[in-house]
């Protein structure tokens, strides 16, 4: 029983960690969605909305960022910080959010929203 | 200079040469030119809009993009009137040979160019952008 425990820890720790890769612009363009926000509170709803299932460090953060601005899906502007320099204030660009809405409607609400599947779902726990 | 710019400079310039050489050519057989000339004319002139065009959306939108826009538009003028200018004034292919090697380079160019770009977005690998 506890080898079994032991394997299937492993098995979803396994599935868990491919899962989760790619899932990051899903969860910065959500949390922009919400509303602009900094690198700081972009981090805390991504860990709040996935229980801490998703996480990044502040450099991958950055770094994602910065991809998603070059190609045009969010923009930012300097904001005053509390103390120090100034804060950049990220926000969902047009293109962005329609990519966004795109994707969520073709890969979450067209599958995972249909009956059966929710329904599915809803009996696999 | 953006790297879409430099691209489309060297598109420019095969482009044109490939456009005076074949009219070189069609002068050679004074029959019926007129013609093809008029086609060549159409299809040069629809090849700086096309990808001239293409080009320009590769580039960022935050890399200034009426000067951009402006600079695509001088490159378009520039470059054809300078190998237009060297054409008339000194090298002047009268051979059939010349607009067939222009045209594998341009088609050379171009396709290479297409098959770089169909896996990227703005100069990123899709798995590097979306990781």
């Amino acid at each position: 029983m506890d080898k079994d425990a032991g394997y299937e820890r492993q098995l979803l720790e396994g599935w868990e960690e491919v899962f989760k890769k790619g899932q990051l612009t899903l969860w910065i363009l959500l949390a922009l969605k919400h509303g602009p926000k900094h690198m700081a509170d972009i981090k805390q709803f991504i860990e709040q909305g996935t229980n801490n299932a998703v996480t990044a460090d502040n450099a991958s953060m950055y770094r994602a960022l910065r991809r998603y601005y070059v190609a045009e899906m969010v923009d930012f502007v300097a904001a005053p910080g509390d103390r120090g320099p100034e804060r950049k204030v990220y926000k969902l660009s047009p293109i962005g959010g329609r990519v966004l809405q795109r994707f969520v409607e073709n890969n979450i609400l067209n599958v995972f929203y249909k009956p059966e599947i929710r329904s599915l779902l809803e009996r696999s726990i | 200079m953006t790297k879409n710019l430099k691209l489309f400079s060297l598109f420019c310039l095969l482009w044109s040469t490939l456009f005076y050489s074949i009219l070189q050519w069609v002068s050679l057989n004074q029959d019926a030119r007129v013609i093809p000339e008029i086609v060549a004319t159409i299809v040069y002139t629809i090849g700086f809009g096309v990808v001239g065009t293409y080009l320009g959306k590769g580039d960022s939108i935050r890399d200034v993009r009426f000067a951009l826009s402006v600079w695509y538009g001088v490159i378009a003028v520039l470059i054809p009137v300078a190998v237009g200018a060297i054409w008339l004034v000194g090298w002047q292919a009268g051979d059939r040979v010349t607009p067939f090697v222009f045209a594998f380079f341009t088609v050379l160019a171009l396709s290479t160019g297409y098959l770089l770009s169909r896996n990227k977005i703005k100069d990123m690998s899709k798995e590097e952008l979306f990781r």
